[in-house]
């Protein structure tokens, strides 16, 4: 498109946009408003009830109601082009700034009071920005812009816009706005000054219809207890775009049964049940809907009242049926039962069959009653009650997906600012979003991104502040979670980028394994690696006690901070029939697994699976899929993440194979193929198991030079343990030799050492203490004599 | 001045979908009123007993019984017939003084120039 073209397709709003620069909307309205009290006044005093009429006051009135009818005239003028349907909305505001004055659209875009709101909600504050146009270098003109072929108008303006400008594009990347970012903006930020707006039109006939009419409730009855425990559904009337769109028409038809409808919502907690209510309601309101739904109104129980209040059992039947007779005789009433589950639960408690409570109501055919659940709830409370089923029909809401979801908080965040207090950028709704569903996989995702809304804006309102960020977001992300989001910072840099010497001064020889550890978690942090699967996924094999747990531990400790932060499972303790259920829970619902519970509660972090070949297939099974989707269900279906997981398998399989090629002098990287085959071969692994692991990793046997390093890292740990006591052990080349000689069996790798020191070293140590040979500030130098014994 | 130049798309509006838009609008306010009061509603539901309040008769036939229902029931009817047709009456004004108004502002937009300019001059003349 050209630019002539592009400015004749808003050639309709040209008007309006003058009128604007002349006087604008807000001015218009407040002139409006105190002139015309102003005319009221004058009428009031000219009209000669209170005080005798003045020819000065009746001019006074004629003028200023001549005024008057000018700035309605123009306010007329500027609603009707405003409001008028068009294949693409928000087309005026687009139209202020494209006609903004100014020759340098970058700049009074910056400038106009719409892009100052704009780059607000993009995150972007008042003085970075000024800065920028400060600094600014380039400048472009409008002739300059070069407009393409975009779906809207807008897409096309902001473009060519960042097209035209790089200062202006890179300005935005570096605040990480990309078009995508700023259409969605720009889209939200129109969205909300049309809503003001059609909220100033009282004469809409959406306004009109929405206004309780006389009458209507004359021939219908009283229903004094209904009143009392339920209340009618809250629902706002301008939603633009109903969410669940498909879902209210069902729900619409299936309760316009002649013969008393009533419907039965399923879905998860918070994917709309209750929204598609409001739906309904809002149909009906606006007169939408079929004849026989005219007149209802819709009314939610208020079941935990009702169950407070009558505890026990006479109680509650009565009531209950005094509830739902006066639903029948009022008969306009739509009955909503927000939680079905929980008030047969109630009522069980009870020691009443609620079925037969309901049932003849139901089956009388003179209720409409809508009942929500939970899809878990219903698998456990209602699926066995077939009485009640047949009379529902079923509707089954889907699930949230992230789209909708921003959608909702679109709509709400008028409300939500309004209660928080605070202003929420749009890249904060989005990774708040996006957030939710990436770090907290089986929850709500409504109620989540909620809570870290709220979240934000309370800590923002702590800090003074009124904008909530992205980075605030994140920041409250981290703390709940652990898992280090947003921008790597330079302690974490250090870290990430050495990792290799910090593990090596905790693990001696094993470089392929430290290195393919080191690279997996610096993909990881640097935001390239495939979200949808565990950080990292690593087979060690090879002898026992060379080092493979302690690597992992090493990770753990150099990466996430903390040595508790490995989870260890010992797998040779999950080979019997049961083991699956250990782990993901028992059907009966008592034990929540002891792998769901654990990753639960340290979604970041090492999984360690020692002796992995020892498991049962099926738990093997289970891994492959953790490993290939970095997600897993529990027993009740729940979804637990492990991708904030790096998960290392260690197994002493083909440890024979890799003493062979060490003591042939053969290469370990080389032969690593013949070893992986040999071990399917042998049936240890399934090869589809191993192909899943990002790397299979083999551990050298240690010689003598790398046993010479571990027996002096044990020393040294040992020289640390009695440094707390004030004895300083001296670590020399001759007890490191000692105790190489002692403690040192290939077959074993180092764990021998271990046994070589409590046997020998700690035993003469305190034998030496208890003797009061040693005491706090002595020290300690091992002789020939001591060692021989 | 911006406002010579803007007068030309203002004028053509007023004529145009100024017009239109009026028309839509001031029926929607009308249609309102009318249906605010309900008036089709109350005119099909006239003889309905007030707020249901009806009893119903007994089974078999006892006459002290019968005759008490009866006088209820009618009694509810004539209450209801009485508050509807208040309400109608009402109503139906309501909806002609309001078409009325909706003429009057209606023709008034038309003729909106010298609308104007005869209270402009009426204001001034009465200052002066």
């Amino acid at each position: 498109m050209t630019r002539e073209e592009f400015e004749k397709s808003l050639n309709d709003f040209r008007g309006a946009v003058l009128l604007e620069s002349i006087v604008p909307h807000r001015l218009r309205r407040l002139l409006k408003n105190i002139i015309f009290v102003l005319v009221l006044i004058a009428f009031v005093l000219g009209s000669g009830i209170i005080v005798p009429p003045s020819a000065s006051v009746t001019g006074l009135f004629f003028l200023l109601l001549s005024v008057w009818l000018i700035v309605v005239a123009l306010d007329a003028f500027f609603y009707s082009i405003y409001f008028k349907a068009r294949d693409e909305d928000h087309l005026f505001e687009l139209a202020l700034i494209v006609f903004a004055p100014g020759e340098d659209p970058v700049k009074s875009f910056i400038t106009s009071p719409q892009g100052k709101n704009i780059l607000m909600r993009l995150g972007v504050d008042d003085n970075t920005f000024q800065d920028y146009i400060s600094q600014k270098k380039l400048s472009i003109s409008k002739k300059d812009l070069v407009y393409g072929n975009e779906e809207t108008l807008a897409a096309q303006y902001f473009n060519a816009l960042l097209r035209g400008d790089e200062e202006f594009k890179n300005f935005l990347l570096i605040h990480n706005i990309n078009t995508d970012l700023l259409l969605r903006t720009t889209e939200l930020v129109f969205d909300l000054e049309r809503k003001k707006l059609e909220g100033e039109c009282w004469w809409n006939e959406d306004r009109l219809v929405s206004i309780k009419k006389i009458g209507r409730d004359w021939d219908y009855g009283e229903a004094n207890t209904l009143a009392r425990w339920s209340y009618p559904i809250r629902y706002s009337m301008d939603r633009k775009k109903e969410l669940h769109a498909e879902e209210i028409k069902e729900l619409e038809t299936l309760i316009s049964k002649s013969s008393g409808g009533n419907v039965l919502i399923v879905g998860e907690e918070g994917s709309g049940k209750l929204e598609v209510v409001e739906g309904l309601q809002r149909l009906i309101k606006k007169g939408e809907t079929s004849p026989l739904l005219l007149d209802k109104k819709i009314y939610a129980l208020d079941t935990v009242g009702i169950s407070t209040s009558a505890p026990n059992k006479f109680e509650f039947e009565k009531l209950f049926i005094q509830l739902l007779t006066d639903t029948v005789v009022s008969g306009n009433i739509i009955l909503v039962i927000p939680n079905l589950p929980a008030l047969v639960m109630d009522a069980r408690a009870l020691s009443i069959d609620f079925s037969a409570l309901i049932v003849p109501f139901l089956s009388s055919g003179n209720v409409n009653i809508i009942a929500l659940s939970d899809q878990d709830e219903f698998n456990k409370v209602l699926e066995s009650k077939t009485e009640i089923l047949t009379h529902f029909e079923k509707l089954v809401v889907k699930g949230e997906d992230t789209n909708r979801v921003l959608t909702i908080f679109e709509d709400e965040i008028n409300e939500l600012e309004t209660r928080e207090g605070v202003i929420f950028s749009y890249p904060a709704l989005l990774e708040a979003v996006q957030g939710a569903e990436r770090y907290f996989v089986g929850t709500p995702l409504y109620s989540t991104a909620s809570d870290l809304l709220l979240g934000s804006a309370s800590v923002a309102r702590q800090e003074g502040r009124k904008l909530v960020t992205k980075e605030d977001l994140l920041a409250l992300i981290k703390t709940k979670t652990g898992v280090p989001t947003g921008d790597i910072r330079s302690e974490e840099k250090e870290k990430l980028i050495n990792l290799e010497s910090h593990m090596h001064e905790r693990i001696v020889g094993q470089d392929e394994a430290i290195s393919a550890l080191s690279g997996s978690l610096r993909r990881s942090r640097a935001g390239i690696s495939n979200p949808k699967r565990p950080i990292g996924s690593f087979l060690f094999l090879g002898p026992t006690g060379v080092g493979k747990t302690e690597t992992a531990k090493a990770l753990a400790e150099v990466f996430f901070g903390q040595d508790g932060k490995v989870l260890r499972l010992d797998m040779s303790e999950y080979n019997s029939p049961d083991a699956l259920s250990r782990l993901i829970g028992a059907f009966d619902g008592e034990n929540p697994g002891v792998l769901s519970s654990m990753i639960r509660e340290n979604p970041y972090g090492v999984l360690l699976l020692d002796e992995f070949e020892k498991t049962d297939s099926r738990v093997l099974d289970l891994f492959l899929q953790i490993i290939d989707e970095g997600m897993f269900s529990d027993v009740l279906g729940r979804k637990v993440s492990a991708r904030n997981i790096i998960i290392v398998a260690t197994s002493n399989a083909g440890s024979q194979i890799i003493f062979d090629i060490v003591a042939h002098g053969g290469s370990l990287l080389n032969e690593k193929d013949h070893v992986i085959d040999l071990i399917v071969k042998d049936g240890v692994f399934k090869p589809e198991l191993i192909n899943r692991f990002d790397a299979v990793v083999l551990f050298h046997p240690l010689v003598d030079e790398h046993l010479k390093k571990v027996a002096r890292l044990k020393l040294e740990e040992l020289a640390w343990r009695l440094k707390e006591k004030g004895i300083n052990l001296l670590v020399t080349d001759m007890l490191v030799d000692f105790l190489v000689s002692k403690g040192s069996d290939p077959k074993f790798g180092a764990r021998p050492l271990n046994r070589a020191i409590q046997d020998t070293l700690e035993k003469v140590i305190a034998d030496k203490i208890i003797a009061g040979d040693l005491h706090p500030g002595s020290e300690l130098e091992f002789t020939k004599e001591d060692l021989s014994i | 001045m911006k406002f010579l130049l803007f007068l030309p798309y203002y004028v053509q509006w007023h004529y145009t979908r100024g017009i239109q838009d009026l028309r839509i609008n001031l029926s929607n306010i009308v249609k309102f009123v009318f249906n605010y009061f309900s008036i089709s509603v109350l005119i099909h539901t006239i003889f309905y007993p007030w707020r249901r309040l009806a009893e119903s008769y007994s089974k078999g036939f006892d006459p002290s019984d019968f005759f008490a229902t009866l006088i209820v029931n009618t009694l509810m009817r004539v209450l209801g017939f009485v508050i509807r047709s208040v309400v109608i009456v009402i109503g139906l004004v309501a909806t002609i003084l309001s078409a009325a108004l909706a003429t009057v502002f209606f023709v008034g937009w038309i003729f909106f120039p010298l609308v104007i300019a005869f209270f402009i001059v009426q204001g001034l003349s009465n200052l002066i």
